[in-house]
């Protein structure tokens, strides 16, 4: 093929055009324009109520999402290695009701902790178990798990809340400086090991391939076997530390803890640029994906909508971030048929 | 072309000065195309000449930036599929498209199902496989319509693919390497229908690799080359040095180079290898800078062979001897680990991961090496793939383009280079150069070349008898799943392998 210089090559394909274009890339890159929504809502929102932008409003808001990022910093591992669990919300409050069952009874908080993260790790482990040996979509399972994980939780709670206020406070209520809550630095934390996971690491690189090109991997001698389960132990971690974090500040738990919070951390994750089908994707957009869950909820309840409203809002939130995912694929070949039909006529 | 009184008549297909730009490239410069009704029209070019850019223009997949179509003398604007497809025109690609859990009939009337009394949406069954009997009757496919598709066999489905496409009267019918996947033995029944429906006046567009079937079946060829029409010929007058020449822009040297001799040591051992049915009690052993060809029909067991000895689809039972010392090989994990790299023949689908780059398909196999401690070394990586890019001449402009922008040949080259950092000590090619080139196709076997002076070992899988019998220092023929006949280099012809690999006692 011969290159033509009268040509403007709009996308990405020549090697000079790499530097020229970065630019244009972060632009129209869906993370740039989350981060654009995010100051346009709170600007809006702090016109409407200045109240928005009181240092107290910050650090709520920071301190409400910091779980959200934790379990959804393992669920993009997750999908990324091409699986899914959309039973976090359920074993979240399985394992939280198993950590303040047993400092109720007296056990230390840290052995408490320890086994409560224990669990949702190998509660997460099932999930992939059962997909990857019953050969059925890992969707599926963890459906059918959300009933196994609240039918334990509610048979050793007996429905009833355990409280534990004052005896695992730590975590949950401390704020470094007085001002930054601990609880979002660990989600911080969280974030950054998934970053390094994804970028640095072998592991990393290998869920990549295997959401990508499972045969292609398979064949270059990954175990894509035991790639999607290691991705599915490191969400159960991050499911148990959310548990640990989330038991910490309300101080007590009930086997619908956390239910809800999968289709936030999916939300989050789909939101953030991760398409649902794996093999892509970046933390970075997942936490900005959790930080306008987190002022979209907050500034509907600065402006008093109905929470009712708030839940619709969400649900459609997360059909807009598809839409706005495949707009975007499809964004280069209507450019390029466009200009293609000017030609013609 | 005017030996054949059966192409006199006005052109079925006009295309004059086809003009397609895709960012950075002229796809298409200037193409003028005609098509006589009654004459098999071949399209020749290397990768990335332009031929299915002017196909896909033709059928709709895209338009073109300028130029005119004429379809039966009347000027067309074809602005989506629908369009050639209402005119009479089909096009059959290189892939099936089947639907193969229903019978023939259904699949030939997919969507044109004819309609019982009041047109309520009910399938008159009985219309339909009367005709659809008819039609295989009259292109001599002697299949039942109730047979289910899954059930035929690739000629027979491809078959029923051109059955599909004449349903609604075709006349004009655009073939895309339809042999690629069909054995030489089968190749002449579809040559069969082409030639019956070229009496009734259609015209075939043919675009195909192999040569010998562009003298058998065509009557004229327009030759491309980097989107501009080299010109067109009639084929009698044209030898096939001459063709070559004018598809890749200049003389041509050798095919096949020379292969240095192989060392007395034996890398690998097969002992009484037998996977399912398929592969039946295969010995042989491989030594240090041997190129060990295996051939033989479709269905024979070389690509079941090839995956068992690699762990892909592991045997069911016989032993593997690496260098004297009995492994296991299970998985393509354990494979790699004792030297031994499988390339396989869907470089598409299981060779890369189109939507990565050069350099993250380099790092696939290559990860463990390249991780010490589980952190991976990018900068080691990012060296790598770049001696490689140079050392392969890969075409891309950087180790972050996508693996999906590469054409054929460079694919495949990336799939070389993914296994060459992992330094087998043998590395099995299934179909090497299949859909490839003759550009890529030499480069392919420069690369085996250097591969045997290093001291590799290469067992080659192929379905192409000249290949097969030129590029390796032993030939082994498969037939149902065992090793019937082996010859030396150069020792026999295209027809005794052919012979060798059917079964003389069969051979017409």
């Amino acid at each position: 093929m011969q290159t033509n210089p009268n040509v403007k090559p709009p996308g990405v394909g020549s090697g000079t055009l790499v530097k020229n274009n970065k630019y244009q890339l972060i632009f129209r890159s869906q993370w740039f324009l989350l981060l654009l929504a995010e100051f346009l809502i709170a600007i809006i929102t702090g016109i409407v109520n200045p109240r928005f932008f009181t240092i107290s409003n910050v650090i709520n808001v920071l301190e409400q999402i910091a779980v959200l990022g934790i379990v959804s910093s393992g669920m993009t591992l997750l999908i990324i290695s091409g699986e899914i669990d959309i039973s976090v919300g359920a074993n979240i409050g399985l394992s939280s009701c198993v950590m303040a069952i047993m400092i109720k009874s007296g056990i230390g908080v840290f052995p408490s902790f320890v086994t409560g993260i224990a669990l949702a790790i190998f509660s997460s482990f099932l999930v992939g178990l059962t997909a990857h040996t019953f050969k059925a979509p890992s969707f599926i399972t963890s459906l059918a798990f959300i009933s196994v994980f609240q039918g334990i939780a509610l048979a050793i709670t007996k429905g009833s809340f355990q409280t534990i206020y004052g005896q695992a406070e730590t975590i949950g209520m401390t704020r470094l400086g007085n001002v930054l809550p601990l609880s979002f630095v660990i989600s911080l934390g969280a974030y950054l090991v998934v970053h390094f996971i994804l970028a640095y690491t072998k592991f990393g690189r290998r869920i990549y391939s295997v959401g990508s090109n499972p045969a292609a991997a398979y064949l270059s001698g990954i175990s894509v076997i035991k790639t999607k389960y290691y991705a599915f132990l490191f969400s159960g971690f991050f499911v148990g530390i959310g548990s640990m974090v989330l038991l910490s500040r309300i101080g007590a738990a009930q086997p619908s803890t956390g239910s809800g919070i999968e289709l936030k951390a999916i939300g989050a994750v789909v939101i953030g640029g991760t398409p649902l089908s794996g093999g892509k994707g970046r933390i970075i957009g997942t936490l900005l994906g959790v930080l306008l869950m987190g002022i979209i909820s907050n500034a509907l309840n600065m402006m008093r909508v109905n929470p009712y409203y708030q839940q619709v809002t969400f649900g459609l939130l997360i059909i807009a971030s598809l839409a706005m995912s495949i707009f975007s694929s499809y964004k280069g070949h209507a450019r390029s048929e466009k200009s293609t039909k000017k030609a013609i006529e | 072309m005017n030996q054949l009184n059966s192409t006199i008549g006005a052109p079925l297909v006009v295309m004059k000065g086809i003009v397609k730009c895709f960012p950075g490239v002229i796809a298409l410069n200037q193409v003028d195309f005609e098509l006589l009704p009654g004459e098999v029209h071949v399209l020749l070019g290397e990768n990335g000449a332009g031929k299915s850019t002017l196909i896909k223009v033709l059928s709709g997949a895209f338009p073109a930036d300028s130029g005119e179509i004429f379809i039966y003398g009347e000027k067309v604007v074809i602005e989506s599929p629908e369009v050639p497809l209402k005119k009479g025109l089909r096009f059959i690609y290189q892939e099936l498209n089947l639907v193969p859990q229903i019978d023939i009939a259904r699949n030939i009337f997919l969507g044109v199902e004819p309609l019982g009394i009041r047109k309520l949406g009910i399938i008159n069954t009985s219309t339909l496989y009367k005709t659809a009997s008819q039609l295989l009757e009259r292109f001599n496919i002697q299949l039942d319509p109730h047979r289910i598709v899954s059930t035929l066999s690739v000629t027979q489905q491809k078959m029923v693919e051109i059955a599909r496409a004449l349903v609604t009267d075709a006349r004009v019918i655009v073939l895309d390497e339809p042999t690629d996947v069909l054995e030489s033995t089968s190749r002449n029944d579809l040559f069969k229908v082409i030639n019956h429906l070229k009496k009734e006046g259609v015209g075939f567009i043919y675009i195909s690799h192999r040569y010998a079937e562009v003298y058998e079946l065509g009557d004229r060829v327009t030759i491309l080359r980097d989107g501009k029409n080299v010109g067109t010929f009639s084929i009698r007058d044209l030898t096939l040095e001459t063709m070559i020449e004018k598809m890749i822009g200049g003389k041509i040297g050798k095919q096949y180079p020379s292969l240095p001799a192989p060392q007395e040591k034996i890398i690998l051992r097969l002992e009484n290898f037998y996977k399912g049915t398929v592969v039946q009690g295969v010995d042989f052993s491989l030594r240090k800078g041997e190129l060990l060809g295996i051939t033989g029909l479709m269905g024979a067991g070389k690509t079941e062979l090839a995956r068992a000895i690699a762990g892909v689809d592991p045997p069911t039972s016989g032993s593997l001897y690496i260098e004297d010392e009995k492994v296991m090989v299970r998985t393509p994990e354990e494979a790699i680990r004792h030297g031994i790299s499988f390339l396989t023949e869907n470089r598409k689908t299981e060779g890369l991961i189109l939507d990565q780059s050069l350099r993250n398909n380099y790092g696939l196999p290559n990860i463990n090496r390249l991780s010490p401690f589980g952190m991976v070394k990018i900068k080691k990586m990012n060296d790598e793939i770049d001696f490689y890019m140079k050392e392969l001449t890969i075409k891309a402009p950087h180790r972050f383009t996508l693996a999906g922008q590469l054409s054929g040949g460079n694919q495949q080259k990336l799939v070389l280079a993914k296994w060459l950092g992992t330094h087998a000590k043998v590395i099995i090619f299934d179909e090497p150069t299949r859909g490839i080139d003759i550009i890529g196709r030499r480069e392919v076997y420069r690369i085996m070349q250097e591969l045997l002076a290093e001291g590799t070992s290469i067992l080659m899988f192929t379905s192409d008898y000249a290949e097969a019998m030129e590029m390796s220092h032993r030939v082994m023929v498969m037939r149902r799943g065992k090793i019937v006949k082996e010859f030396p280099r150069s020792s026999a012809s295209e027809d005794d392998i052919l012979k060798a690999a059917i079964g003389v006692g069969e051979f017409r």
